[in-house]
């Protein structure tokens, strides 16, 4: 595994870099809309895609009588909903990475030699996503909680 | 690995997904007139100083606000209707996420959602 640093040259650059090399990671209007789009775009392509089937999103919702009420289950439309938005994050992060580094990420991993080795990936993922959203992991609220608990 | 973040996160006041044809408009008509790919190209910083200094004749001014009012505070009977009618047309749909709760979505899973 080579070692990978990250430094903030200023407010909206960071340079990784790893071996011999470096690139420039801008955090722009460009990123901020994509990042800000991704549950909306998951979202319509879920209902595209059941359109296409001729469904819609109460194929996936089932209702039940308690007590002479109607209650509605979610679950199986949340699940379905996970996926998508699973999906359009991993096409982020390939679109950025793609972007910045001319690589997807799975080619940046196996680049920096971090596919087997799940802590050291864990933590390269996390100064990439800090690089890229500027949110400094430490300075969510309860996950400083949960640290200091 | 999943991460536990606030269910409700810090409330938006501009989603520049969901607002990007007004905020393009705004830069454009105040600053200078860019093309698309222009604007998209402005660093965050300077974008965030610009955008927290929006004069009140504009009308981006006139969403933000009526994002933010709290019209319960609102002692005339029309006026306090007109906001919340502004309040209803502007509000950003629950679909879009702010930055903290991308980073939540970011967090959870492992790699192999990239394999």
């Amino acid at each position: 595994m080579e070692e990978v640093k990250f430094e903030q040259i200023n407010k909206d650059e960071t340079k990784m870099s790893y071996r011999d090399k470096e690139f420039i990671i801008r955090r722009d209007v460009k990123l901020l809309k994509d990042f800000q789009s991704l549950n909306s775009k998951a979202r319509r392509k879920m209902k595209f895609d059941m359109a296409k089937e001729g469904l819609t999103i109460n194929n996936f919702i089932s209702t039940k009588k308690e007590n002479g009420k109607t209650i509605e289950d979610h679950s199986e439309l949340n699940e379905l909903e996970k996926d998508y938005i699973e999906e359009a994050t991993t096409e982020i992060m390939n679109d950025s990475c793609m972007r910045f580094f001319n690589m997807s990420l799975m080619e940046l991993l196996l680049d920096i030699g971090l596919v087997n080795d799940s802590s050291a990936s864990d933590m390269f993922m996390t100064q990439l996503i800090k690089a890229l959203t500027g949110i400094d992991d430490t300075k969510i609220p309860s996950k400083s909680k949960e640290a200091s608990n | 690995m999943i991460q536990k973040y606030p269910a409700k996160a810090k409330k938006q006041v501009i989603n520049v997904a969901y607002d990007f044809d007004n905020l393009y408009a705004f830069w454009c008509g105040r600053y200078r007139d860019l093309s698309i790919e222009e604007f998209e190209a402005i660093g965050l910083s300077e974008f965030n100083i610009k955008i927290s200094s929006i004069p009140e004749n504009e009308p981006l001014y006139t969403i933000i606000k009526s994002r933010t009012i709290n019209t319960e505070s609102i002692k005339d009977k029309e006026e306090r209707k007109y906001w919340r009618n502004l309040k209803r047309i502007n509000k950003i749909p629950d679909e879009y996420l702010s930055l903290e709760e991308i980073y939540g979505k970011l967090k959870v899973g492992d790699l192999s959602d990239f394999k």
